[in-house]
């Protein structure tokens, strides 16, 4: 088969994985090397693709042949979708053209399961260290690690990769166990732990001082997909907000469960609920930056986000008695809770008032949404008068979620 | 009204030398006109000697007026922005900082907001273009490659590129074209020269095809949000893109496609499908152990199968007992710790070290004992994104206590060390503090021998050193006594 089939095949099979990012690890340039490649640190995203998500590696499978049956995967066993099997050079020479052109940050290797679990490692580890040792590949690779590999091969993984992840697939072990019948949710939890420990214990400096082995600096990620069960926003949020605690997890991706080719018919299939999952982003932000619980950003008696308005505001418009806010007092915590200020913005705020009162003027110098934030705070020359008591608040505060639009040419 | 010329659009140096001469003549914003040009005469228009103040040489010298540091990086990163503006902009808000040197904390002044906006303008643009620069390879007589890129960026901002691309391409040899200035790097040295014209750049390359297939391939027709699309990658960027030919077709056929899966029957499959059996596992015991060991293997699996645990569903893992069976001592402790949970095993991470720390002292082998928690899970609370141990409640303890009474049987010690008063409330039925009852032997129902000590992970939690130092000494007297204790059982038995 030529390579721009096996391409097309194999980064088609790859596109359901919403993690992209090249971010979180150790600074480094080629400047005392043979090879190639460098991070900042922070990520570069090279392309967009018109479904709005960024291009920053070569995302592809090193194969889609796979010996399980997740329903949802259109790699499945039972799938009949074309297959193909990359050989390691040429994953390894992909990436170094895409790399030399400045078309990505790296790579991200993932695979269907063939033969076994250590097989497959083996080799999903083997292009790693082939970039890494045979051409001083220093730029970003994520590796898909397959639960339950042997420990040795995790070491490895953990030397070459950047970012391991192992996703997590459906929010509750049962739904993975009626979706995904082959997979074991103990046995991925389990991995995540001995990833965190590892991760952790390249950190410390041991005993003698030295350096431990490096092992995946920039730490470990997952991905949930959402909508294939039925399994409610509560529950997904308490989900994350466990795996964070337990795993110290970068990120948690949620993807929205998309029709694929060939699909199975024990699934939904309809369009994407995408905005629910941006609204999952949304409240996801705020368990990790904005000092929220997992509890209280549910607000719905269905136990599902307000797909009309974001996360924040559905809160504030539920805790209507906490405000408005005055700018120039209220700590930073209720700062961060008011709708429409951002963490910048907050901080912003906080510097600003401690030289001089901040006056409603001064908010349109801010670059926020006005609209937003003017119902829920006070200024030394603003009120926001009954506003807080309007029963049409909310109808004024939605935004209409930018529609699929196809007028752009 | 004075006129500075500047060297060129991104003379920081020079900025910053007619600004501060001009600051020490106290000569106002509104009277200084910035200019760039060629000119290498001089900086100003002036004669020299209206630079030196005269008439103020007496007072207070203004050059001791110290600038914040992030003002001169405001200014590094302003001054590459394109507006002919921020050269005013710049001394203005140097002008204000004298009178207000708290000025740059104010995002909500005018000039310090439009500032911020240039700078992150130019943060920008300098994004954008290590994103969207691409190569084109040429291949040289000798063989070797050159890659060449054509790039327009928006802001001064080539030079302020030059460190990330000869930091990634270090040992390749590359040229980056724009408009205004082009940057050269053979391996070892960068040069800049005049700037050029995109019909000067390569045409084309064999690889672009490749990149346009993975494009094509990674993008979900069943997910368009064109807006997202656009507002992270601006038309303004497609001229050079090689994918973005591509973005017409896509968005035009997404509908189709995406209405094609979902109505589409679902087919059979034609592969013969192998059912995948997962592999038996067994993690823990070696797989040739004697009876004991299949009677613990076995009570550790029915253990697992359970529903009865109320605590499994957010712990990692069951955190099973661990060590060989049978075993004169076993240790217990009341539940596993947040690292026990992730590795899986009991008495892991700082704790396990000084347990094995004071069982060596004890004159004890982590082999010669088995080591077991009541709770087989760790049982937590979330606090943002921290595991807080949560104190175990009776009907936890009755939960797990048959597991404890099974296992217990299996091993058969003849002591048990209980780890603090909750480990020894599950054998005897009452809390006893390790104040109260270390040092002592006591007698269980059954005739095993118990002595009641404090968790090393308690010890760990004392700030007080020599506190600390006593209570470790203690942990350790303890597990002599049970050592003692056990041998002497041994004897007994013969
Ligand atoms: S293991 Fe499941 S999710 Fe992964 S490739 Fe195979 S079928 Fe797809």
């Amino acid at each position: 088969m030529e390579l721009k089939q096996k391409l097309e095949i194999l980064a088609d099979a790859a596109k359901y994985d919403a993690s992209c990012a090249s971010s979180g690890t150790d600074k480094r340039t080629s400047t005392n090397g043979k090879g190639i490649g460098s991070t900042t640190g922070m990520g570069i995203c090279h392309s967009y693709a018109p479904d709005g998500r960024c291009i920053s590696l070569l995302k592809i499978l090193l194969t889609n042949f796979c010996v399980y049956d997740c329903v949802y995967c259109v790699n499945r066993v039972s799938s009949n979708v074309p297959r193909a099997r990359f050989s390691v050079d040429e994953v390894v020479n992909l990436t170094l053209s895409f790399y030399r052109r400045n078309y990505i940050e790296g790579l991200f290797l993932s695979s269907g399961i063939i033969r076994n679990p250590d097989y497959t490692m083996e080799q999903v580890v083997e292009v790693a260290r082939v970039l890494r040792e045979v051409h001083d590949f220093r730029g970003y690779i994520h590796l898909k690690t397959i639960p339950d590999a042997s420990p040795e091969l995790m070491v490895r993984a953990g030397l070459y990769a950047d970012r391991l992840s192992i996703n997590v697939e459906l929010p509750t072990i049962a739904s993975l166990q009626s979706l995904a019948p082959e997979k074991d949710g103990k046995a991925i939890r389990r991995s995540m732990g001995q990833l965190r420990l590892k991760i952790e214990e390249s950190k410390e400096k041991t005993l003698t001082g030295k350096r431990p082995p490096r092992f995946s600096p920039g730490g470990q990620s997952t991905q949930m997909i959402v909508g294939a069960d039925s399994t409610d926003d509560r529950a997904i949020l308490d989900t994350s907000a466990n795996l964070y605690g337990a795993f110290r997890l970068r990120r948690v991706y949620y993807s929205a469960f998309s029709p694929i080719p060939d699909a199975s018919n024990m699934l939904p299939l309809k369009a994407p609920p995408l905005v629910r999952e941006h609204r999952l982003y949304q409240a996801d932000w705020l368990l990790r930056f904005y000092g929220f619980d997992a509890e209280e950003i549910i607000t719905g008696q269905d136990g599902m986000l307000d797909l009309d308005v974001d996360p924040k505001t559905a809160w504030a418009l539920q805790h209507r008695e906490q405000f408005p806010v005055d700018l120039n007092r209220a700590p930073k915590a209720m700062l961060l809770r008011v709708p429409g200020l951002g963490v910048t913005s907050v901080a912003r705020i906080l510097a600003a008032r401690k030289v001089r009162a901040i006056r409603y003027d001064d908010l349109t110098r801010l670059r926020l949404s006005l609209k937003k934030v003017l119902p829920f705070v006070v200024l030394p020359d603003y009120h926001p008068g009954r506003s807080l008591d309007d029963n049409h608040l909310k109808q004024r505060l939605q935004q209409p979620v930018p529609s699929q639009q196809f007028a752009l040419f | 009204m004075q006129t500075v010329r500047l060297a060129s659009d991104t003379d920081i140096e020079g900025w910053r030398n007619a600004a501060r001469t001009l600051l020490l003549q106290e000569i106002a914003p509104e009277h200084i006109q910035w200019r760039v040009g060629q000119q290498t005469y001089g900086l100003f228009d002036l004669p020299e000697d209206e630079l030196i103040p005269s008439q103020r040489a007496n007072q207070r010298p203004t050059t001791q007026f110290k600038v914040p540091r992030e003002f001169i990086e405001l200014c590094r990163q302003v001054i590459l922005h394109s507006d002919p503006s921020r050269f005013t902009l710049l001394y203005r808000l140097l002008w204000r900082l004298k009178a207000q040197p708290k000025l740059l904390q104010l995002s909500v002044d005018p000039d310090v907001a439009k500032a911020q906006a240039m700078v992150k303008a130019v943060r920008r643009d300098l994004h954008k273009m290590k994103a969207f620069v691409r190569f084109r390879e040429i291949e040289m007589e000798n063989g070797e490659s050159e890659f060449v890129a054509w790039f327009e960026p928006s802001h001064h901002i080539v030079e302020a590129s030059a460190p990330f691309f000869t930091g990634r391409f270090t040992n390749m040899r590359w040229s980056i074209l724009t408009p205004e200035i082009c940057m050269h790097w053979d391996g070892h040295t960068l040069n800049y020269t005049a700037g050029a014209s995109k019909s000067e750049a390569p045409s084309e390359d064999a690889g672009e095809e490749l990149w346009r297939s993975y494009y094509r391939s990674i993008f979900n027709p069943a997910r368009l949000k064109v807006s997202a699309m656009l507002a992270q990658m601006p038309k303004k960027y497609w001229r050079n893109l090689p994918e973005a030919p591509l973005i017409a077709e896509l968005i035009a056929d997404s509908s189709p496609r995406m209405h094609g899966m979902i109505v589409a029957p679902p087919t059979e499959p034609q592969r013969k499908i192998v059912k995948y059996v997962t592999k038996e596992e067994s993690r823990r015991l070696p797989a040739d152990a004697g009876d004991v060991m299949t009677a613990l293997r076995e009570l550790n699996d029915t253990m697992l199968s359970s529903a009865d645990f109320p605590l499994s569903g957010h712990a990692t893992q069951a955190v099973l007992g661990q060590g060989v069976a049978p075993a004169t001592i076993l240790l217990l402790g009341e539940q596993p710790q947040e690292q026990d949970d992730l590795a899986g095993q009991p008495f892991t991470g700082q704790a396990g070290t000084l347990l094995d720390q004071a069982l060596n002292a004890a004159g004890i082998g982590r082999s010669d004992v088995y080591a077991t928690n009541v709770l087989k899970h760790y049982k937590y609370k979330l606090q943002g994104r921290r595991r807080i141990p949560l104190a175990l409640e009776d009907r936890d303890i009755q939960t797990y206590l048959p597991w404890l009474r099974a296992e217990i049987e299996v091993v058969q010690p003849s002591v048990i060390v209980a780890f603090g008063p909750i480990a020894a409330r599950a054998l005897t039925g009452k809390g006893m503090e390790s104040e109260a009852h270390g040092g002592k032997l006591l007698t269980l129902p059954d005739d095993r021998q118990l002595v009641v000590t404090i968790h090393p992970a308690l010890i760990l939690s004392i700030r007080d050193q020599a506190t600390k130092q006593l209570r470790s000494e203690q942990l350790v007297k303890d597990l002599a006594l049970a050592a003692k204790a056990a041998m002497q059982r041994a004897l007994e038995k013969g």
